[in-house]
C-alpha cells in the first residue's frame, strides 16, 4: 500500500507546499512509499508531474489531495480508484480577486463546485482548522476531522543578521506577514498605522509577503501609502525564510486584518517568535489563536492603534499575551500532529 | 462576537481595563486636538473602495466590481513553461498562436472595453446623482424630523401650560362662585330672618304699641341690600382706608353694617370689633364669625376703657346723626383712643349735586355734613393733622362732555371753545363731583 499526495502547485516556502513535503517525509519514515504529484512544480521539491500518477494509482493506495483552489486535478482524481483523503485548506472567496487576478478568481469559483462533488467519494475530510472542518461537514462530507497545519519549526532558527542590524533602531515595529492580496486587507493596516504614526511618529510598518500575480493591487497599495502621506512603510515582496525570521525578531506587534484565513501560519510563527498578536476575529483565525492573542471584533482603526500603544507601553500585558501564545504554540508541535495523522490514516487503512 | 472593538479570551488579562485605557487615551487626544483627520477623507471616493471587493453596501460593492472589471484586456496571461527541455519551443509555439488569436480578438476586446468604460462612466454619474439625491432626502428627513420633534414639544408644552392655567382658572372661578353662592345664601337667610322678625313685630304691635326707633319701621339690612351696593363694591372702596390701621390690634368699626371693613381687618391680621344698633346687621356679622356688639355707639364707647382703641372707623354713619350726638361721639372717640392713632370718618359728599340728590334716597339720613364742618368738629374734638379725601368719582359717561378743539380754529372760536370747556369743567365739579369724602384725624 502506498500513500501519496497530490496538489495543484508545489513550492518551497509556501505553507501548503511545506506541509506536503513534511508529510511526505513523515510517511516515508513510517515506511510507506510516498511521493508528491503536482500540476505546477518548482524545482527542488522532488515532486512529479501529476499525469504520471495514473501509472501508480491503485485502489489499495491512499491519495491525499491538498485542496485550496480549483484545478484540472479534480477531474483527474475523480477518475482514480484510490482511497481519497482531502486536506482542506479552505478557499478564499473569489470576489476578492475579480479585476485583481481574474485567473485565480476563476479557479476559486470552479474550486467551490468541484469540492461539492468530492463529498461523495472522499473517505476522510481533514480541515486544518475547525472552521475548515465545519465547511466540509456542511458540504456533506461523511467523516471529517481537524488536522492542524504541519509546521517545521526548525526552519525558524536561521536569521538574516543584516536585516536585524539594518532596522535595529528604537522604532516601534508593526508587522504583517501574508500575501499582498485584497482579502488580507493591507489597506486597513495602513489606516491603523496612519493613526498609530500620529501616536508614535517613531514607528514602522513591515508588510512581508509576495505580490506575484497581484501587481495591480500592490501599486494601488503604494498609492494609498502616498495618499495617507505615510513614511516608514516597508513592503518587501516575497522573502526567504531567513529574512522572514529576522522580521519576526524585529516586530513589536503583529497585526492581521485579514478577512479570510483557512489557518494563518503567521499566527503560529508569531507565537514562536514571541510577537503579541492582534488579529481579526473571523474564519479560522480564532481557531488558530485559541485563547491567546487579541481578537478584533470591530475594525475601529483609531481604537486599534491605541490598543497597540497600550501593549507596547505595558510590559506586564505584553508578557501575559506572549505567555498565553507560548502555551497555545504547544498545540502545533510536530509530534502531536504526527500522532493525529497516524490515527486518522490508520482509520482509513483499516476501513 | 461582541460590540467591543477587541476580544481577549485570556482570563488573566483585564479586558475592561485595557478598553478603558484606550477610550481615555482617545478622549485625551481628542481634547488636545491631536487626532488626525479620518483617513478615508484623505483617500477620496471612489478609490477608497478599490482596496477590497468587500463593501457594506451592495451597490457600492457592484460599482467597485464594475470599476475593477470594465477593462477586459487580459494582462494577467503570461506565456511560460515549466518543461526544462522543450520549454523554449513550447513558448515560441504558444506565442505564435497567441499572436494570431490576438489579431482577431483584440479589436473586439477593445470595442467591448470602450463600451464598458462608457457604461461605467454613465452608471457612476447616475450613482453619484442618486447618492446626492439620497443625501438631500436624508437631510430633509432629518430637518423635518427635528422640526416635528420641536413642534411636538412646543405643542405639548403649550397644552400643558394651557391645561395648568385652565385648571387654575377653573379652580379660582369655582371658588369665586362658591363664595358668591355662600354670600347669597347668607344674605337671603338674613333677609328671611328679618322678614320673620317683622311679621312677629307686627303681630306683637297689635297688642303693644311700638317703641319709637331712629329708623322707624324700616329694616336697614333690607335697605342696604337694595341701595348700598354689593359687599364686594363696599369692600373694594373701604380697602383704601386700610393703611391707616396697619399694625393695629384693637380697631372699632362704628356702624359696621354688614361687616365689610371688619372682614378686611381680619384678612389683614388686624384685630377689630364692630358696633351696630341694627339687630339684623349684628346677627349677619356674627354669622360670618365677626366680633360685633349690638349697641348704641355712645353707650358702647362709654363702656370702654380710656385710651384702649388704636383706631376708629366710621363709614356712612354721621349723616344719620343729630349734631349733638355727633359731637358727643367725636369727644368719646378721642377719649377712648390711644395717642398717635387714626380716626377715619367717611360720609356722603354734599358738594356734588348728584350725591346730594341721592342723599335723600335713604330715609334714615338726617342731614349731610359739609366737609369743612366735619373737618372742623373733628379738629375741635382734639384730633390733629385732619385732612379731607374725596372718593367715588362719577364715571365719565355720567358727566358733561367737553368738546374737542380743531387745529384750524380762529381766535374767536378758540376763545369760545376755552370758555365752553371751562364752564363744563365747573359744572362737572358742581354737579358730578366725588360722591363720598372722608376726614382722617390723628390723636
Amino acid at each position: 500500500m502506498e500513500i501519496h499526495q497530490i496538489l495543484p502547485d508545489i513550492t518551497n516556502g509556501d505553507a501548503i507546499g511545506n506541509e506536503a513535503l513534511l508529510i511526505r517525509d513523515i510517511l516515508r519514515k513510517w515506511g510507506f512509499r510516498s511521493d508528491i504529484y503536482a500540476q505546477h512544480i518548482r524545482s527542488g521539491t522532488g515532486a512529479i508531474q501529476y499525469e504520471n500518477y495514473q501509472k501508480r494509482s491503485s485502489k489499495n493506495n491512499i491519495l491525499i489531495y491538498h485542496y485550496s483552489i480549483g484545478s484540472c486535478l479534480s477531474d483527474f482524481i475523480k477518475g482514480l480508484p484510490d482511497r481519497i483523503v482531502i486536506i482542506y485548506h479552505n478557499q478564499t472567496p473569489e470576489k476578492y480577486f475579480w479585476g485583481i487576478n481574474d485567473h485565480i478568481a476563476e479557479l476559486l469559483r470552479k474550486g467551490k463546485g468541484d469540492l461539492n462533488e468530492f463529498s461523495k467519494i472522499t473517505r476522510l475530510g481533514l480541515g486544518d482548522s475547525e472552521f475548515n472542518r465545519q465547511e466540509l461537514q456542511e458540504l456533506g462530507f461523511p467523516k471529517t476531522e481537524v488536522l492542524p497545519l504541519i509546521i517545521d519549526f526548525e526552519k525558524y532558527s536561521r536569521k538574516n543578521e543584516k536585516i536585524i542590524n539594518h532596522y535595529n533602531d528604537k522604532k516601534v515595529n508593526l508587522l504583517f506577514v501574508g500575501r499582498i492580496a485584497p482579502n488580507k486587507r493591507p489597506d486597513e493596516m495602513l489606516k491603523i498605522f496612519y493613526y498609530f504614526k500620529h501616536i508614535h511618529p517613531n514607528s514602522r510598518l513591515f508588510i512581508i509577503g509576495s505580490y506575484e500575480g497581484f501587481e495591480t493591487y500592490y501599486h494601488k497599495l503604494k498609492e494609498l501609502v502616498a495618499r495617507l502621506s505615510l513614511t516608514d512603510v516597508i513592503i518587501t515582496g516575497k522573502v526567504c525564510d531567513q529574512d522572514l525570521n529576522s522580521y519576526y525578531s524585529l516586530a513589536d506587534v503583529f497585526l492581521c486584518l485579514s478577512e479570510h484565513e483557512g489557518f494563518c501560519v503567521p499566527l503560529v510563527e508569531c507565537m514562536y517568535f514571541d510577537v503579541p498578536i492582534i488579529a481579526n476575529n473571523v474564519t479560522a483565525i480564532p481557531d488558530t489563536l485559541g485563547d491567546s492573542g487579541i481578537l478584533i471584533n470591530n475594525k475601529n482603526y483609531c481604537e486599534i492603534a491605541e490598543l497597540i500603544d497600550v501593549i507596547i507601553n505595558n510590559d506586564d500585558l505584553k508578557m501575559k499575551i506572549i505567555k498565553k501564545q507560548k502555551e497555545r504554540l504547544k498545540t502545533f508541535e510536530l509530534d502531536k500532529i504526527k500522532r493525529k495523522l497516524k490515527v486518522y490514516l490508520s482509520e482509513v487503512i483499516s476501513n | 462576537m461582541d460590540d467591543n472593538t477587541i476580544e481577549i479570551r485570556d482570563g488573566e488579562i483585564n479586558f475592561e481595563e485595557i478598553m478603558a485605557k484606550i477610550r481615555e487615551n482617545i478622549r485625551r487626544r481628542q481634547a488636545a486636538g491631536e487626532l488626525p483627520p479620518d483617513p478615508d477623507s484623505l483617500i477620496g471616493s471612489p478609490s477608497k473602495n478599490c482596496y477590497s471587493s468587500e463593501s457594506d453596501d451592495t451597490i457600492q460593492r457592484d460599482l467597485a466590481s464594475i470599476n475593477s472589471n470594465w477593462d477586459i484586456h487580459n494582462n494577467n496571461y503570461f506565456i511560460s513553461s515549466h518543461q526544462p527541455h522543450i520549454g523554449k519551443l513550447l513558448i515560441k509555439g504558444r506565442q505564435l498562436v497567441h499572436g494570431e488569436v490576438r489579431r482577431y480578438i483584440d479589436p473586439m476586446i477593445s470595442r467591448q472595453t470602450e463600451f464598458n468604460a462608457s457604461t461605467f462612466r454613465i452608471i457612476t454619474r447616475i450613482s453619484q446623482q442618486c447618492a446626492e439625491l439620497e443625501q438631500s432626502q436624508q437631510d430633509f428627513k432629518t430637518a423635518f424630523s427635528s422640526f416635528k420633534e420641536e413642534s411636538n414639544k412646543k405643542i405639548t408644552d403649550c397644552v400643558t401650560i394651557a391645561k395648568k392655567d385652565l385648571n387654575s382658572e377653573i379652580k379660582i372661578t369655582i371658588k369665586e362662585r362658591f363664595t358668591e353662592i355662600d354670600d347669597y345664601i347668607h344674605i337671603r337667610t338674613r333677609i328671611a330672618h328679618a322678614l320673620e322678625d317683622r311679621v312677629k313685630k307686627e303681630l306683637s304691635q297689635k297688642n303693644n304699641p311700638p317703641l319709637s326707633t331712629s329708623k322707624g319701621n324700616t329694616n336697614y339690612f333690607l335697605f342696604e341690600e337694595r341701595f348700598r351696593g354689593s359687599r364686594d363694591d363696599i369692600t373694594q372702596r373701604q380697602r383704601a382706608f386700610l393703611p391707616y390701621f396697619e399694625k393695629c390690634s384693637n380697631v372699632l368699626d362704628i356702624g359696621c353694617g354688614r361687616g365689610e371693613f371688619l372682614e378686611i381687618l381680619r384678612d389683614n391680621g388686624i384685630g377689630g370689633i364692630g358696633v351696630d344698633s341694627e339687630r339684623d346687621m349684628v346677627a349677619y356679622c356674627r354669622s360670618r364669625q365677626l366680633a360685633v356688639e349690638h349697641s348704641d355707639a355712645l353707650t358702647y364707647l362709654e363702656s370702654l376703657e380710656d385710651k384702649s382703641l388704636d383706631g376708629i372707623f366710621i363709614d356712612q354713619v354721621v349723616e344719620h346723626l343729630e349734631p349733638d350726638y355727633l359731637i358727643r361721639l367725636l369727644a368719646l372717640c378721642h377719649q377712648k383712643m390711644k395717642f398717635g392713632y387714626h380716626l377715619v370718618i367717611e360720609t356722603v359728599n354734599p358738594l356734588s349735586f348728584v350725591s346730594f340728590a341721592n342723599f335723600y334716597i335713604d330715609l334714615t339720613h338726617k342731614r349731610p355734613v359739609h366737609p369743612e364742618t366735619l373737618q372742623y368738629i373733628i379738629s375741635a374734638a382734639g384730633f390733629r393733622e385732619c385732612e379731607k379725601k374725596f372718593f367715588s368719582p362719577v364715571p365719565d359717561e355720567g358727566r358733561l362732555k367737553m368738546i374737542e378743539g380743531a387745529a384750524d380754529m380762529n381766535e374767536t372760536e378758540r376763545k369760545n371753545f376755552d370758555i365752553y370747556n371751562h364752564n363744563v369743567g365747573m359744572l362737572n365739579t358742581l354737579l358730578f363731583g366725588a360722591q363720598d369724602y372722608a376726614v382722617v384725624g390723628k390723636k
